[in-house]
């Protein structure tokens, strides 16, 4: 008989073991639902109180989209457009859906006449996936092809880069390349920053001006029948460069058809030996250092032989002459013995610190070093007294000069446009007193020297002119000269400097002759500023009124060691 | 009561139901025009882009000069024609009899 009691316990104690294990395995769910409930309570609590993330209250729509076209323009300091990008079309094929090549070359030849029949059926007929056709159409040309329906041709969107004022500006903008890399002038040394952006870039240049400068000096070059010439306008007061011109030119819309010759940029890349414009630095530093007075002189009646070098004057008066007299009537030897005077040392100083022994800092990467005499020997101080045996960029002459006229403060020449609101920083080169004498010095050239004709009535001008002989193969050319004439306006207060230069200038008739600066660049920076004046904001003044008459007044010593002299009045 | 409770809240979530719909395409709807808006926006920018372009083209220094040349006959003023308000006389006398306001009104005319 077996005792139930002990079967029931058996039964018990495997019950209660089984119970036991489902208890703990109750507990051990129990814990971790707790676990993860107490986890996302947390959680919840975190969301929704304590930070509140997910939904925002306030929509946010889609940015409004802005149009970019490739590359940021460029504009002039007005604001009118000298470089955009537009989009335009490219024709492309898939010669392997092109049905009938024959039929299709025909009808594309049709709207399209500009392009060889051959080439386009070769083209068409050939194995391949992908052929160009035309690039950048215009929306005529588009309208044109798309009209005649041929399957299998497609277009591109492509961008292309325009300059609406064609050749005006042409060696200070530059060009791109069909991708759209600037490869010259501001579109290169800009490139990154105009496809990084969509805001203009501005420059200081004003087209109008340029437009001027360009139309006169263009007509010099024709008349005299010159290789070329470059002008720069530059204010005096900002280093701003106005106008900058380099002939002959190119038309940047289409960069694949520009000669060598033409790219060359005269006014920044170019450097040639200025010729009589320096002695107005000779000049400036002799006032400056204080080695002779505005009443001082030299003896200029003889010539002067150096080595194998006879430096004589063009136009000699065979007289002791004063400072003023050496400045107006250009003499070689007073300006030499001036720089003698100086020294060799002194020189160099100051031609530094006028900024024409180091390349200048304009925005274009065509910026031409300046070709300085290794070792500066006195003959080199006797020949760069008057311009040779230094050759330096327009832009350095023109700088340098507004910094003679300005009162003193050498400001780098730039192509964008300064703020009102920030001035300048500048250097001071010479004495304000200097700046004050070598103004009325500038104006007595054009009322009583050489730079007569520079003279554009109501505008108070004043300039240097300057002729230099081409170094040839064999020494200076007496044949090809660089002609050229620095002026500034109004001659009472400077605010603009402009510099015309013509290369190999020929004498006509009309000159008897004379290739001079005097004959071939002081007329057109005449016509320059008369046209160019009252754009620029420039009201004329009367020039035989007092207080000009006061500013620029000027004492002639004529004959050394007397005090008689005569009292000039520049106008 | 229980059936109530219960209609009720199938009532509710259909009526939310259709409210989240109809939200939802309204959305969407304005989605579609906003993007519309957007590239009309686009396209219009590229004209005005264009249209700058040409306005330049058409504004070159070269083209005006022709123009005013053969249309307008006016030639670079000389200094002569450049005046300040300073330099201009004072009014005669006889011509301050009239009154201030005839003189502006004849001021204004084209």
């Amino acid at each position: 008989m077996i005792p139930p009691v002990a079967t029931r316990t058996q039964m018990d104690s495997a019950n209660r073991v089984a119970i036991e294990t489902g208890r703990t395995r109750l507990l051990v769910g129990a814990v971790l639902f707790a676990v993860a409930f107490t986890a996302i309570g947390f959680r919840l609590a975190d969301v929704a109180i304590v930070k509140p993330t997910g939904e925002p209250r306030l929509a946010q729509s889609k940015r409004s989209p802005n149009f970019t076209a490739g590359q940021a323009d460029i504009t002039d300091r007005n604001g009118i457009v000298l470089a955009t990008s537009l989009n335009t079309a490219s024709l492309y094929a898939n010669p392997r859906l092109v049905i009938d090549p024959r039929a299709a070359t025909n009808k594309l030849v049709r709207a399209l006449p500009d392009l060889r029949k051959s080439i386009v059926k070769t083209k068409l007929a050939s194995d391949r996936g992908f052929v160009w056709l035309k690039r950048h159409l215009t929306p005529r040309q588009q309208y044109a092809v798309n009209r005649e329906g041929i399957p299998g041709l497609y277009f591109q969107r492509e961008e292309r880069r325009v300059y609406p004022h064609g050749r005006l500006g042409a060696h200070f903008l530059g060009f791109t390349g069909t991708d759209g890399i600037g490869l010259a002038g501001i579109e290169k040394r800009f490139n990154d920053t105009l496809h990084a952006r969509t805001k203009p870039l501005q420059l200081s240049i004003d087209i109008r001006i340029q437009h001027i400068l360009h139309q006169e000096l263009s007509a010099a070059v024709m008349r005299f029948r010159a290789v070329g010439g470059t002008g720069v306008v530059m204010d005096a007061q900002t280093g701003e460069v106005i106008a900058m011109v380099s002939l002959p030119d190119f038309d940047p819309n289409t960069p694949n058809r520009i000669p060598n010759k033409a790219l060359f940029n005269r006014a920044t890349m170019g450097v040639y030996e200025m010729g009589s414009t320096f002695k107005i630095f000779t000049t400036a530093m002799a006032l400056d250092s204080g080695v002779v007075g505005m009443r001082g002189g030299y003896d200029a009646s003889n010539p002067i032989r150096v080595a194998r070098f006879t430096i004589s004057d063009f136009h000699s008066k065979k007289r002791w002459l004063s400072v003023p007299e050496i400045f107006m009537y250009s003499s070689n030897v007073g300006s030499v013995k001036m720089a003698l005077d100086v020294g060799t040392k002194t020189q160099k100083h100051y031609l530094a610190r006028l900024g024409l022994l180091r390349p200048a800092s304009i925005e274009v990467p065509e910026v031409g070093a300046p070709l300085v005499p290794t070792p500066w020997r006195e003959i080199n101080t006797m020949t760069i007294s008057f311009g040779h045996g230094i050759a330096v960029s327009p832009v350095q002459l023109t700088q340098a000069v507004a910094s003679v006229v300005n009162g003193g403060i050498l400001r780098p020449a730039s192509l964008l446009k300064s703020s009102k609101h920030e001035p300048v920083e500048g250097e001071r080169v010479l004495k304000a007193r200097t700046s004050r004498n070598m103004r009325k010095l500038l104006r007595l050239v054009v009322t009583n020297g050489t730079g007569k004709k520079a003279r554009a009535p109501g505008y108070l001008v004043g300039g240097k002119t300057g002729t230099a002989e081409k170094i040839g193969t064999r020494g200076y050319r007496a044949k090809a000269l660089i002609s050229s004439f620095v002026g500034v306006f109004p001659m009472t207060k400077p605010r603009y400097v402009v510099l015309a230069l013509v290369d190999e200038p020929h004498g006509n008739a009309r000159t008897h002759g004379y290739a001079t600066g005097g004959w071939v660049t002081a007329p057109v920076v005449s016509r320059f500023i008369s046209r160019a004046a009252p754009l620029l904001g420039i009201a004329p003044t009367d020039e035989n009124s007092k207080q000009v008459r006061k500013a620029l007044n000027i004492h002639i010593p004529t004959i050394a060691g007397r005090r008689r002299g005569k009292d000039l009045a520049s106008f | 009561m229980k059936g109530r409770t219960t209609l009720f809240w199938i009532i509710l979530a259909a009526f939310v139901g259709f409210g989240l719909f109809h939200v939802k395409y309204k959305v969407q709807t304005l989605e579609d025009r906003l993007n519309r808006l957007n590239a009309a926006i686009i396209n219009e920018q590229e004209q005005t882009h264009v249209l700058h372009a040409e306005w330049a083209y058409l504004n070159r220094p070269q083209r005006l000069e022709k123009l005013s040349r053969r249309f307008l006959k006016l030639t670079t003023p000389s200094t002569a024609q450049i005046g300040t308000i300073g330099s201009l006389p004072f009014r005669p006398a006889e011509l301050a009899q009239i009154p201030e306001a005839s003189v502006q009104a004849r001021k204004v005319g084209p």
